[in-house]
């Protein structure tokens, strides 16, 4: 089983013996009917980050091929205004990615630029950023000292929401794009784009129905809810996009522009919403919470095989040890992103 | 009419069709419920659905923001429990009807999962479908 690209985990943990691979399922019922039990994520040790105060942990997080953690903490009333932070627990350092980093006069910082979305690929992080001028764009910084690289520029009137990278380079953003209404307004269109290795969008994809939740019935705003609740990852050659409604529904993109079907996964009960993804080229691993409106407290990780029809395994953690997934392995090992003394912690958890 | 539940609190409130009426809502907040259900930009939203707050073991930093078609909604508390679940909440861009998008946060402490508004409207994006509000200031 190929890495999950997103993880390979610290270093100095030993990790225990493989795990048979997971599956996907095209099935929209409950996991729980085929799969097996809930294994138990066991408690391991912890870093502390003394220079990152403790704070509630905004979706996504992601992790690099060393097992440093990048998140964001959640900012009220601002959210995506959030800087984005990197936890290397090999050097128990800290990074912090933000606009003022930024030395490019041709993006626009002012009035606000925020950050809506970011993935981490091949040493560099990308932002997806938008500022209340009704520019967007594409920034690229340094995975290892956070300094700025990069901009592209995105076409006028589309919002980036979404985006992965692919090993190649290439980038996969999901958005909307407005077209003009006869009443002065603007409707909305999901659109996603391919961005190759370049800067340049080589494809509009027929994608982004993926986030939609009623097709040409959508109105806007659950388009935008659906979009911006949505998960994408990219893996190998492939970006994985999943959307968490009623059923959870998994579309892959090829680094080529190539679009699969959509399938339906088998989650862990209708009550169930996806908000965590990990992929690699052969599976990918969906964190589940249940009752995310009323409750929010108990989470599941299930592991998917991309080739098969089941999913393998569902690990459930321990009640000491949680928090926000940042890695996880692909066999037994993860790391989350949690709170201890006042400070921010990665805490190693493990199924041995 | 229907009674909403505080979890963990001794709360109640009924929601009628015309609004929200908040009954007795205390949920270790000493902010009246009263103050809760308003939004920056103007006075107290039309909630049409159950609005589920969690123990706050310190006042509210931001009013709620009610949400008639029950999407994104969230409610900001300080102290330990600082999210609600369930929610209602801020709508940063200074509107309070509606939350069209957002993001999952987490506290990694109580490993609570709740969905937080990040918008009401994109920021260059008109849509057009803010529903109408109904509160008054």
């Amino acid at each position: 089983m190929r890495r999950f690209s997103t993880l390979a985990m610290l270093a100095a943990c030993a990790w225990g013996a493989d795990q048979p691979p997971a599956s996907v399922v095209q099935s929209s019922k409950p996991v729980t009917a085929q799969s097996p039990a809930p294994v138990a994520i066991h408690r391991g040790r912890m870093v502390d980050f003394t220079s990152v105060p403790a704070g509630m942990v905004m979706g996504p997080t992601k992790c690099d091929d060393s097992g440093a953690v990048y998140f964001r903490q959640y900012k009220p009333r601002d959210v995506y205004g959030a800087a984005i932070v990197k936890l290397d627990p090999r050097e128990n350092r800290s990074l912090v990615i933000n606009v003022s980093s930024i030395g490019d006069s041709s993006v626009a910082k002012a009035p606000t630029l925020r950050f809506v979305d970011f993935t981490v690929n091949g040493g560099a992080v990308y932002v997806a950023a938008t500022n209340e001028d009704a520019k967007a764009y594409i920034l690229k910084f340094s995975a290892g000292d956070g300094s700025f690289q990069s901009a592209i520029s995105l076409e006028e009137k589309f919002y980036p929401m979404k985006i992965a990278a692919f090993n190649s380079g290439a980038l996969l953003v999901a958005g909307v794009k407005t077209t003009p209404k006869p009443d002065s307004t603007s409707a909305l269109q999901n659109d996603t784009v391919l961005i190759d290795r370049t800067g340049v969008i080589a494809k509009h994809l027929n994608a982004g129905d993926w986030g939609d939740t009623k097709g040409d019935q959508a109105v806007d705003h659950e388009r935008l809810d659906a979009l911006s609740m949505s998960l994408m990852e990219g893996a190998g050659t492939s970006a994985y996009l999943i959307q968490s409604s009623a059923a959870t529904t998994l579309a892959v993109v090829g680094d080529g522009g190539t679009v699969e079907p959509p399938r339906k996964l088998r989650s862990p009960g209708e009550d169930y919403s996806a908000f965590n993804l990990r992929a690699s080229g052969t599976s990918i691993l969906v964190e589940y919470v249940k009752d995310l409106k009323s409750s929010g407290t108990v989470t599941e990780f299930v592991l998917y095989d991309l080739s098969l029809d089941q999913p393998v395994q569902v690990y459930r953690a321990d009640a000491d040890v949680g928090g926000a997934l940042g890695c996880y392995d692909g066999r037994d090992g993860f790391t989350f992103v949690n709170n201890h003394g006042g400070h921010t912690v990665l805490m190693n958890g493990s199924l041995n | 009419m229907k009674p909403m539940i505080v979890a963990g609190a001794v709360a109640a409130a009924m929601l009628t069709s015309g609004g929200l009426i908040a009954q007795g809502l205390n949920v270790g907040c000493p902010y009246p419920i009263s103050s809760q259900y308003e939004c920056y930009d103007a006075g107290p939203p039309v909630c049409q659905r159950k609005i589920v707050l969690r123990n706050c073991s310190g006042p509210l930093t931001s009013p709620l923001c009610c949400d008639p078609e029950d999407t994104i909604m969230e409610a900001v508390c300080c102290g330990e429990e600082t999210y609600s679940a369930g929610v209602a909440g801020p709508c940063p861009d200074g509107g309070g009807a509606k939350c069209t998008y957002g993001a999952t946060v987490v506290n990694p402490e109580s490993g609570k999962v709740v969905r937080a508004c990040a918008g009401a409207q994109l920021p260059h994006l008109k849509t057009g479908n803010v529903p109408e509000r109904k509160g008054t200031s």
